[in-house]
């Protein structure tokens, strides 16, 4: 059997699956709720409720997706071995834990006493992550664009989680009282610290691989990524030292970061030698244009100060930009974990199905116009302050959710008749 | 002796999951040379950092030692020239849009 250094050194695929899996569970329950924050499109937008679905969203599947493919790219791409894979495992059972306690007291003010117990259970789980991660990276031996995006990413997770901590613990003792203050400091450390420029790290190698590109220059995601850095420094300084200028000028500098890398990624799809719409590509231009458009509408936000422009930032990032680019890797990545558990042994003896077999296209390509749909109609409820289209548009989505988990189920699933065991 | 072009026919057998093609008509085989029992192939992949890279080189290998009259093949992963899509068969091309 083919001694693989790359994929041998990854944890095995029942610990990925851990995370694959449970993230597609929090996906379809974020899905199943979406229709009832329909009357929330026009409230505050730092409710305690919203912060509920943001949460559940983000760390449930969002993060639970990003931390499991992490476990399985960085030994594939920087060819180093995980430093502990129990430390892996720990971590997803203390997160599991932590965000139903969390979740939940955000959510119902009956259970608000378990959100500092969550809250704690989640930074205790982020910080084995942070440490596995820094363990591992004492191996390396070459800094290129990706390793340095992933490392950076991680001391930002650190920042935002610690800041994250201080949040909650205050939401119940109340010893701070410029939350949105902090809040501010925890959107901008973790979801463009950590989510964003981890997006942009590992889409540096996904995006090639999966579209067949090459002899494009790199030169703007490098300055991206200085910029980036830059940019989330002066924000969190100017947050900490209440100076809004030093704020904004951070966060013109992000945006200058988020423009680069879009027009990083163009340059990479267009030399990419895979020409085909298929699935996968749709995903990967709606995501970039949900980027570039949940860029526009912050601006417009800032300028404006509207709340409902800042929440349709929100929605335009988390359900448009992270979904699309997620969804569309869940397509490519879990196939070749379940192709090389169970297939890849049996290459040469007898014929093995192809990746592409182990997807049902159509459904991919049905779920993402329905997905598009269901998002477009509700990024306009919110626009527009409509909350029965926005509970038409979150139930569309959530169709195109349920077909995202058919295709999961499909490939965790696919078996073709061998005549031989499967197994681990 | 075993001729090159029956190195080739082996190589031909190994094909890469995800594009759905055999190694040599994407171009990635880039030279074959057979001494007495003795097998030896360059080639490339068409993306560093690929989780199939030690994969392919293993099939290749293991394609090549199945024939009768090799009894070892080294496979050399190179990067240089850099694979590109002009490198692959028509058929190929035509497959990925390319053409």
């Amino acid at each position: 059997m083919a001694k693989n250094l790359a994929t041998e050194m990854a944890p095995p695929f029942v610990l990925v699956a851990h995370y694959f899996i449970a993230g597609a569970f929090f996906y379809a329950l974020s899905a199943f709720i979406l229709p009832f924050f329909a009357n929330d499109i026009s409230g505050y937008f730092l409710s305690t409720s919203i912060a509920s679905l943001i949460h559940l969203y983000l760390l449930g599947f969002v993060m639970m997706v990003i931390f499991g493919a992490m476990y399985q790219l960085i030994p594939v791409v920087l060819e180093i071995p995980i430093f502990s894979k129990d430390f892996a495992y720990v971590q997803f059972y203390i997160f599991i834990g932590g965000i139903i306690l969390f979740v939940l007291g955000l959510f119902d003010t009956n259970f608000i006493a378990m959100m500092p117990y969550g809250a704690l259970m989640m930074y205790l789980s982020m910080l084995i992550f942070v440490v596995n991660i820094m363990m591992t990276y004492k191996e390396l031996k070459r800094w290129d664009i990706v390793a340095k995006f992933i490392f950076v990413s991680n001391i930002f997770l650190f920042v935002g989680v610690s800041i994250g901590l201080v949040i909650a613990l205050n939401l119940i003792y109340g010893f701070y009282p410029d939350i949105e203050n902090l809040v501010r400091m925890h959107v901008g450390a973790t979801i463009f610290g950590y989510v964003l420029m981890t997006i942009m790290g590992v889409g540096m190698i996904l995006l090639p691989m999966f579209s067949l590109s090459h002899g494009f220059k790199q030169r703007a995601i490098e300055i991206a990524f200085y910029t980036i850095i830059l940019g989330l420094v002066l924000l969190l300084l100017g947050a900490t030292l209440q100076f809004e200028t030093l704020e904004l000028l951070g966060s013109f500098f992000v945006m200058v970061s988020v423009f680069l890398a879009l027009y990083q990624m163009w340059l990479i799809f267009s030399t990419r030698i895979r020409k085909q719409n298929d699935f996968w590509a749709k995903n990967m231009i709606a995501s970039f244009v949900a980027l570039l458009l949940t860029f526009v509408i912050l601006i417009t936000a800032i300028v404006t100060q509207s709340a409902t422009l800042y929440l349709a930032f929100g929605f335009t990032l988390f359900f448009g930009f992270f979904t699309f680019f997620i969804v569309g890797h869940i397509y490519k990545i879990l196939p070749f974990l379940v192709w090389y558990q169970r297939y890849s042994p049996l290459v040469g003896k007898i014929k093995v199905p192809m990746l592409g077999e182990m997807i049902k296209e159509k459904i991919a390509d049905v779920q993402f116009w329905v997905t598009l749909l269901g998002f477009l109609v509700s990024l306009m409820a919110i626009l527009f302050s409509i909350p029965l289209a926005f509970q038409i548009g979150a139930t569309i989505m959530g169709v195109g959710t349920l077909l995202v988990i058919y295709n999961i189920y499909f490939t965790l699933n696919y078996k073709v008749n061998l005549g031989v065991q499967d197994g681990e | 002796m075993v001729s090159e072009e029956n190195v080739y026919d082996a190589i031909k057998t190994v094909i890469d999951p995800e594009v759905g093609f055999d190694i040599y008509s994407l171009g990635l085989i880039y030279g074959v040379r057979v001494e007495d029992d003795h097998a030896h192939v360059t080639m490339t992949l068409s993306t560093r950092g690929c989780p199939l890279h030690e994969m392919m080189k293993q099939w290749t290998k293991e394609a090549v030692e199945r024939i009768d009259g090799i009894s070892s093949c080294d496979v050399e992963i190179v990067w240089e020239p850099a694979w590109n899509i002009t490198m692959a068969s028509d058929e190929v091309k035509k497959a990925l849009g390319a053409i």
